[in-house]
């Protein structure tokens, strides 16, 4: 009886010691990015790619570029969690003297912080977006698909151009 | 001459009666101190309390107190409360003679009453935008939780009445009162919140046996 008894205590503690679950790693989604997609403005239903896109993200006064230069027809870009409201510069053709095009525009949001998990923390999502302050070198149009910005599971902006 | 006894004496049965001593054993916990020691942002502490009822059987309790600081990667939060436990232990060891120990088996269920305030709060962006700490602090007050333990446990008789035992448990949440917009990742005595409500506890105590009659 002793013995059992101890068996059962050291398995107890074996388990109170190492027990490593799920909720140790972050693999919960976390704040969501803004997920762009390039359209063509002559038939709203075609993706077109943007030539040597690059992405600056208005970081207190200072546009700060974001990720590198690519040809792409969709991104996706984090929105700023420290105040209401997203200015960004895309410039297509980046780095060509002749074809460069510029373009800003201002996103606009509520915040709502939101408990993900222990390891995962906290997590902003983005509510009642809308877009000011729109150039057009380059960009036709924006459209908003999703009012709220929640996950990363479908496109929030159309961009036709 | 016939030598040997006789195969007809009647073999007296040993008429030794141990009378078991009831009392009310009062114990402090030790391992909270300790685990203070190590950890500057813990504080807690233990008492434990129990009264044989049966020659095996027991009514045990535990009350406590914990304040603790847990710094976590995104965020700090910290958990304040007391909790009380009230089940019965069932001793499974025999005893040669007059000693006195346990080797026990138990069940508890545990009560505890607490707040959490959540601080630091570094908002996980995945690291795509330079960290933006959240200015305030969350308070959440008059959270609940209510848990049930199955619990193992040792005792020995170290002097007269004095004893030293230390006792595991595993622990199960049954209900409790969420905090909107967090979780109760800590709960005082029933310690760390794992993903599917279940929880560890140890406890390592000196006792004190207050003899109040003998049966």
């Amino acid at each position: 009886m002793l013995k059992i008894v101890l068996k059962i205590s050291s398995i107890f503690l074996f388990f109170s010691f190492f027990s490593c679950e799920r909720d140790d790693i972050c693999i919960d989604p976390v704040t969501p990015k803004l997920i762009v997609l390039f359209k063509d403005k002559t038939d709203h239903t075609l993706s077109k790619e943007v030539n040597d896109l690059q992405v600056e993200i208005d970081s207190l006064g200072v546009f700060v570029p974001y990720g590198g230069v690519q040809t792409t027809d969709s991104i996706a870009i984090p929105l700023r969690v420290d105040v209401d409201e997203t200015k960004y510069r895309f410039i297509q053709n980046y780095g060509d003297d002749t074809n460069e095009l510029s373009d800003e525009f201002t996103v606009n949001y509520q915040r709502e912080l939101e408990f993900v998990s222990r390891s995962c923390g906290y997590k902003t999502i983005f509510k009642d977006v809308s877009i000011s302050n729109l150039s057009n070198n380059w960009i036709d149009e924006i459209e908003i698909k999703q009012q709220n910005i929640l996950n990363e599971k479908e496109a929030h902006l159309n961009i036709y151009h | 001459m016939q030598l040997g006894f006789s195969q007809n004496d009647t073999i007296k049965k040993d008429t030794v009666v141990i009378k078991k001593i009831y009392g009310l054993r009062v114990g402090l916990d030790l391992s909270n101190p300790l685990r203070s020691i190590l950890n500057k942002d813990r504080k807690a502490m233990e008492i434990t309390a129990d009264f044989r009822v049966k020659p095996n059987l027991y009514v045990a309790s535990e009350i406590g107190y914990l304040d603790q600081f847990t710094n976590e990667v995104k965020y700090d939060f910290q958990t304040k409360g007391s909790y009380f436990k009230l089940g019965v232990n069932y001793n499974v060891y025999k005893n040669w003679l007059d000693m006195d120990n346990e080797i026990y088996v138990g069940m508890r269920y545990g009560y505890s009453n607490f707040s959490q305030s959540v601080s630091n709060i570094i908002i996980n962006t995945e690291n795509s935008l330079p960290p933006f700490e959240q200015p305030q602090t969350i308070n959440y007050d008059n959270l609940n939780a209510g848990w049930l333990e199955f619990i193992i446990g040792i005792k020995a008789e170290v002097y007269k009445n004095l004893y030293l035992g230390f006792q595991f448990s595993g622990n199960k949440l049954l209900s409790q009162k969420k905090p909107e917009n967090f979780q109760n990742l800590y709960v005082p005595g029933f310690n760390r919140v794992f993903l599917n409500k279940t929880g560890f506890g140890f406890n390592y105590t000196v006792s004190y046996r207050f003899p109040l009659f003998k049966k």
